[in-house]
């Protein structure tokens, strides 16, 4: 599989959609490419971001005044340039919000990845088991809290 | 006339819909007394909550170190704990915003920032299924704790070795207050508590510590890195990682991450009952001339030319079985 396959199939592998042969191969391909293990990770962290988001309730009376635009809009349609008008701007702000998420979406990868390990120096176990902890809840307790004198 | 028409639709409805609800009312009961199901949400919703609490933790990676610290934790399930006490560690600061992990230390006037653990949890629902594969479950009336009524979530190992696990979840939103384990000659251990609670009404605001303070320095570092297979880890470390097929105590391996610096990098091989969460580390005995990544050769285990060391929170019996597992391999 290239990275190409892979890259398109991240997100269903991510959400553990893809069958047992596919998540394997996605899964060996990643251990072996930086690139798209540090793909898998920004849209990993990106799923959480927008998992984390509350749900907005809508104001009351949005459905009937939406209903009522539609209706109005439907009645004025008559000529095709207003159809054009609202197709340009809906692409623009599509292509917006794609520009938004692929500027957000690189940048936790990047930078976890691009971390100063020329500085990186020493193990340290305390902030590795810190870092466990915080990846399981009911390992330790609900905190990841380091206490080694970090990477002096 | 027309009043006795609706009174009696109304009668008419109310009848049918009582055999519905008595139907449901038991199902709807009977899930939210699953041991199981509130423990799900301890890990899930109960994250949700915005809270200001004073907590304790005992670290069972540190000698069961005790520190005190005020915990907050807003609508996002963003955390930040600042440390009170011992005095050495007063005043630092632990955020994880579920992306990032930032730990701010004032001794050194440094932030330290990682990839968020959280990005690197398993699934719940499934940490839950592979526990259900070990432990056997009970639910019992727990003690108030910081004003707050709760229920214990008690897992028994099927394995006696391993201790059995009390989770204290406040009854209403299934937030954990207390963790203890309590090992089979009977001795108790803390390792998480609440001394005080308050829901708040308003999420608080967790900002990033130091962000806007140019006199602290943050520093990256790397995450740990997983890999797909040791084959794959061998490429990168330059020595085979030992993994066995089988483990005691129903115990899988859950990931195979390389740790450490570049040039002396570690294979960490964590391994998982589903409640615990312990970790295998190797490294190449040859690299050990400086007495190796603990300082010591103390609790290691050499096979093959390559060293291994088991850390976590078990108990010294079911450690060293685990680690023989290793290294007993064919």
């Amino acid at each position: 599989m290239n990275c190409r396959n892979v890259q398109r199939k991240l997100s269903a592998y991510i959400d553990g959609e893809l069958t047992g042969a596919e998540m394997m191969a996605i899964r060996s391909h990643l251990s072996r490419c930086p690139e798209c293990a540090r793909e898998e990770r920004s849209i990993r962290a990106f799923k959480r971001l927008l998992g984390a988001m509350p749900c907005v309730e809508p104001p009351s009376g949005l459905e009937e005044r939406l209903l009522g635009a539609i209706r109005r809009e439907h009645k004025q349609s008559a000529s095709w340039w207003p159809q054009i008008k609202w197709a340009s701007v809906a692409a623009c702000a599509a292509g917006l919000a794609m520009f938004a998420i692929l500027t957000f979406v690189k940048r936790p990868g990047g930078e976890a990845v691009a971390a100063d390990t020329a500085e990186f120096t020493v193990f340290d176990a305390t902030r590795d088991q810190a870092y466990v902890a915080g990846s399981d809840p009911l390992s330790f307790g609900p905190l990841a809290l380091p206490t080694g004198d970090e990477n002096r | 006339m027309k009043t006795a028409k609706v009174c009696s639709v109304t009668i008419l409805c109310v009848l049918a819909a009582t055999p519905l609800y008595a139907s449901a009312e038991p199902g709807w009961q009977n899930r939210r007394q699953n041991p199981r199901y509130l423990l799900l949400q301890s890990m899930t919703t109960a994250k949700r909550y915005p809270i200001s609490a004073v907590v304790i933790q005992r670290l069972a990676h540190v000698n069961d170190a005790e520190v005190e610290m005020k915990m907050e934790q807003d609508v996002f399930g963003r955390t930040r704990f600042t440390v009170w006490q011992p005095a050495h560690l007063s005043g630092l600061v632990s955020l994880d915003d579920g992306i990032y992990w930032y730990t701010y230390m004032p001794k050194h006037k440094r932030v330290i920032k990682q990839e968020s653990p959280r990005i690197a949890q398993g699934n719940p629902a499934y940490q839950i299924y592979l526990a259900n594969e070990n432990y056997t479950w009970r639910r019992e009336k727990g003690p108030d704790i910081a004003s707050c009524p709760t229920v214990v979530v008690v897992a028994s190992p099927k394995a006696k070795e391993l201790p059995t696990r009390r989770y204290y979840l406040d009854s209403r939103t299934c937030l954990m207050l207390q963790v203890e384990r309590v090992s089979s000659d009977g001795t108790k251990k803390v390792s998480y508590e609440t001394r005080s609670l308050a829901y708040l009404k308003e999420s608080p605001k967790l900002p990033v510590p130091g962000e806007n303070d140019p006199e602290i320095q943050t520093r990256v570092v790397p995450t740990p890195e997983r890999v797909g297979s040791p084959a794959s880890a061998s490429e990168r470390v330059g020595f085979m990682p030992i993994v066995p097929e089988t483990l005691p105590f129903g115990f899988i391996v859950r990931s195979i991450e390389i740790v450490g610096p570049p040039k002396d990098m570690l294979i960490a091989i964590r391994i998982t009952d589903g409640l615990v969460t312990e970790t295998v580390y190797q490294w190449k005995d040859s690299t050990s001339k400086r007495r190796g990544p603990f300082g010591s050769k103390a609790g290691t285990v050499a096979f093959k030319g390559i060293r291994m060391r088991l850390v976590g929170e078990l108990p010294s019996g079911p450690a060293e079985r685990i680690l023989k597992s290793f290294v007993s391999r064919k």
